[in-house]
């Protein structure tokens, strides 16, 4: 079930009556809740409803099975953690079948077509699974933060509705259960609910997704990236903006209202997005960007790799195989590993350099302003470099596009006034200050009934007004 | 201490006005919130009703459209009553929306519209113009989306080529069966006056195998159905027709074979309806893609020799960028051997 859809208005109308009203029943509200779930994560396919209801079972076991062989001092042992090195496998499996199959045949067959051997694969044709990244995620958070003995196990219900959550099911932010565990089991206040929080996240999160995003791809992104050849540079340069700018609309708005949904049910999710666009350094992006993934790599890839505890080679080396890991993650493809390297080495290049500077301690040569805004400058274009990789369905593709940019002149009709307008004010969007956000959802809180639902009436009128007819998969479904 | 004087305490407050107080101004009831939510979305649907009845209308023939519509006739009728579809309407007209905005009637698809009257001709296969760098020759590809992947690969690879000017029209999920959704017929009309293309690829077909109504109301749903086999056909050489011209080639492609057994005896059953019609006017030639796109007996593969990727992205039907560009080098190939068939010196 899409968001921005009648269906899920609809949907999402009942869910919340039925959750506030069975809150005070806590294991009827899980086990309703757990059963919506299911239906919004079956109600457009439901071949894949065993997928997730199996590894609901079987991380749920893992996480007892695990805990069990804890030290009584909830220290790990070399059972336990020979368990969750199990159940990463397990899961890690189950995801590799379902979303990497396809990538490593092909790459077998193109090897063999390079030495000359023309080979045509037996192809199993598997579809991915919705959301199966971010609940397998979720899943070997769960395991690990049991072995490490910093999460108790919870009951199999439990377990099925952190998992299964549907705000947060397909597309993240990705929840820790030792974050999600304490927001389902206290006793939510129906007394007290951020409305003006969030109504914000929900309106702009679907004004994001269905007018933005979908406005900029439809008029610049995809005839550029189709066919880059085709496009002067002018508008293949805009086109790369544009991309910025669509993903980061695309992907934060749908984590706006999950957020949003998630409070209107009593559940805070950390927040995922922070003006990713506003960062001075790569590093920083990190932190504003996807933040529940940045988190969930390095708390588990990145540290057990060695983080930087080690020399600084090896925190080079760990960074990079960090974000090479986590290019792959986002999708199959050598795109998205290229994509995750261009990252990795740059976040080490700007480590030696920012070391390098330290340790020399000389006084700035420039005004700090326009080192800020140098520095801003190189960062988003080096994130803008990334999304090409990210975007192009091949790294020839991905080439085309830089080549046009250095090579193509001509006219750009498709850089229009709207098109311009719709980037810019996206870029102005990432410093607005939080207090004036903050007013807003003050002001909203304060309006009375009547013109609060006229608001809402209104926002929803006019982000079906602005936006094109349907609505486009979020981009982020497909990782 | 500031020097000011503390302030008194508040009486304690009673009932209802202590829960009040103790509320933040930013956090509000359930109950609240639940009416809230039900008076916006009430409001929203109403605003919104023509919009909503214009978008099931457009759903294939089915129980589905006909629950959707079942769902928003009365609420379209209700906010007729109070006048709030105007409310949308100014919402349109402000954002500069061309469409008028529907009528309030269930729309029966109209049959093909073309507007333009073609002259009685020979039927004799057309003449083109030998280009050249000065005067390219107008190369037009027009379809769905299978046709997006194709004819992007088409302009990259064109794009060095002096003598080909091209251009792409594509519609996603758009075909012939549903001209109220997207009229191509007028559209393709429209485009040639606009363009005056010498070549026309044109593909449909992947979202044609649909319930179609035929001119005198009948709904026909099954595609291999004698009723929807003439009425599609009949529409197929309404277009071949309307883009006639005595210096222009159509070239009309055909799907490629998909890996769904039961689409692809829908598919077949169109590729013969187009093959059949193009058999007939020697201004439309069919590219046959089954052997291009599929192995040598024309079934569905994911590979082929000589490619370097896969051909066709994970739905089975839509073209991967290998296979795509296949697509479109075979488009060229044919384009260049019709031009060596067809065409002639420039007058002078």
């Amino acid at each position: 079930m899409l968001f921005p859809t009648v269906a899920f208005a609809v949907f999402f109308t009942i869910a919340y009556t039925v959750s506030w009203l069975l809150r005070p029943t806590y294991r009827f509200w899980l086990w309703v809740m757990t059963a919506l779930s299911f239906v919004f994560y079956g109600w457009t396919d439901a071949r894949f409803v065993w997928l997730l209801a199996g590894s609901i079972v079987v991380n749920w076991g893992f996480g007892e099975l695990v805990r069990r062989a804890l030290a009584e001092d909830r220290s790990p042992t070399a059972a336990s953690h020979n368990l969750v090195r199990a159940a990463v496998v397990v899961n890690l499996a189950f995801l590799g079948f379902f979303k990497y199959y396809g990538f490593f045949v092909d790459t077998f067959a193109d090897a063999l077509g390079a030495l000359g051997l023309d080979v045509t694969p037996p192809l199993l044709q598997i579809a991915l699974p919705v959301g199966i990244s971010f609940f397998t995620f979720h899943a070997l958070s769960y395991v690990i933060d049991i072995g490490r003995g910093q999460l108790e196990p919870m009951r199999l219900d439990e377990v099925a509705l952190y998992m299964s959550f549907f705000p947060h099911l397909v597309a993240g932010p990705i929840v820790r259960a030792s974050e999600f565990a304490p927001e389902m089991r206290r006793r939510a206040d129906p007394r007290s609910i951020p409305v003006g929080e969030a109504f914000r996240l929900i309106a702009f999160g679907l004004f994001k997704k269905v007018v933005v995003s979908s406005y900029l791809a439809s008029e610049l992104v995809d005839p550029v990236f189709g066919a880059p050849g085709a496009h002067s540079s002018l508008e293949v340069l805009a086109g790369v903006y544009g991309y910025a700018i669509q993903i980061y609309a695309d992907f934060s708005g749908y984590t706006d209202i999950a957020i949003g949904c998630a409070l209107l049910l009593g559940i805070r999710f950390p927040q995922n997005f922070d003006a990713p666009y506003r960062a001075r350094t790569l590093q920083e992006f990190w932190r504003r960007w996807h933040m529940t993934l940045s988190r969930w790599l390095r708390d588990y890839l990145y540290i057990p790799l060695g983080g930087s505890r080690g020399t600084v080679r090896a925190t080079y080396r760990n960074l990079f195989l960090t974000m090479v890991i986590g290019g792959l993650w986002h999708g199959a493809a050598i795109t998205f590993v290229v994509w995750g390297a261009l990252h990795g080495g740059y976040l080490a290049a700007e480590r030696w350099v920012r070391e390098r500077w330290a340790a020399q301690d000389r006084p700035p040569a420039f005004p700090p302003e326009a080192t800020a805004l140098f520095q801003w400058f190189v960062t988003f274009h080096v994130v803008c470099l990334g999304w090409v990789f990210f975007r192009a369905d091949s790294v020839r593709t991905a080439l085309d596009v830089l080549h046009s940019i250095a090579t193509a002149s001509g006219p750009a009709p498709l850089v229009t006034t709207g098109v311009l307008l719709v980037i810019g004010l996206a870029l102005l969007s990432q410093i607005v200050p939080p207090t004036a956000v903050r007013r807003w959802e003050e002001r909203f809180a304060s309006l009375g009934l009547v013109p609060q639902a006229l608001a809402v009436a209104g926002a929803l009128t006019a982000i079906d007004v602005l936006g094109p007819e349907g609505v486009a998969p979020f981009i982020y479904f497909q990782f | 201490m500031t020097g000011t004087f503390p302030s008194p305490p508040e009486p304690p407050l009673r009932g209802w006005r202590r829960r009040l107080r103790r509320r933040p101004a930013a956090e509000h009831t359930a109950g609240h919130v639940l009416v809230v939510m039900l008076v916006g979305l009430v409001l929203a649907a109403l605003v919104n009703a023509d919009a909503m009845v214009e978008r099931a209308e457009r759903k294939p023939f089915g129980p589905g459209r006909d629950r959707s519509l079942a769902i928003w006739h009365p609420v379209q009728d209700v906010a007729h009553v109070l006048q709030l579809h105007r409310l949308r309407d100014l919402g349109d007209r402000l954002v500069g929306h061309t469409d008028d905005g529907p009528t309030g009637e269930v729309a029966t698809p109209e049959p093909p519209v073309t507007t333009t009257t073609v002259p009685p001709q020979e039927d004799l296969p057309p003449q083109l113009r030998t280009p050249t760098p000065a005067a390219p020759l107008r190369v037009y590809i027009g379809g769905d989306s299978i046709v997006r992947d194709a004819g992007e690969s088409f302009l990259r690879l064109a794009a060095d080529d002096p003598l080909l000017d091209t251009t792409l029209h594509y519609e996603i999920a758009t075909g012939l069966t549903r001209p109220d959704y997207y009229d191509w017929p007028a559209a393709l009309v429209a485009d040639a006056a606009a363009q005056d293309p010498e070549v026309m690829f044109l593909m449909f077909g992947g979202n044609d195998a649909q319930g179609i109504v035929a001119p005198d109301g009948t709904v026909h749903s099954t595609v291999d159905s004698p009723g929807w086999r003439a009425e599609y056909g009949r529409r197929v050489e309404l277009v071949m027709d309307s883009l006639r011209d005595e210096d222009r080639l159509i070239l009309w492609v055909g799907m490629p074979p998909v890996r769904s057994s039961g689409f692809q005896g829908r598919v077949d059953v169109l590729n013969e309806i187009y093959e059949a019609a193009a058999e007939e006017r020697p201004w439309v030639r069919f590219v046959d893609l089954s052997t291009v796109l599929g192995d040598e007996q024309g079934r569905y593969v994911e590979r082929k020799p000589g490619v370097d990727g896969a051909l066709r992205q994970s739905d089975g039907i839509h073209l991967a960028r290998p296979g795509a560009d296949h697509q479109a080098r075979h488009m060229l190939d044919v384009l260049h051997e019709e031009l060596d068939e067809l065409s002639h010196a420039p007058d002078g």
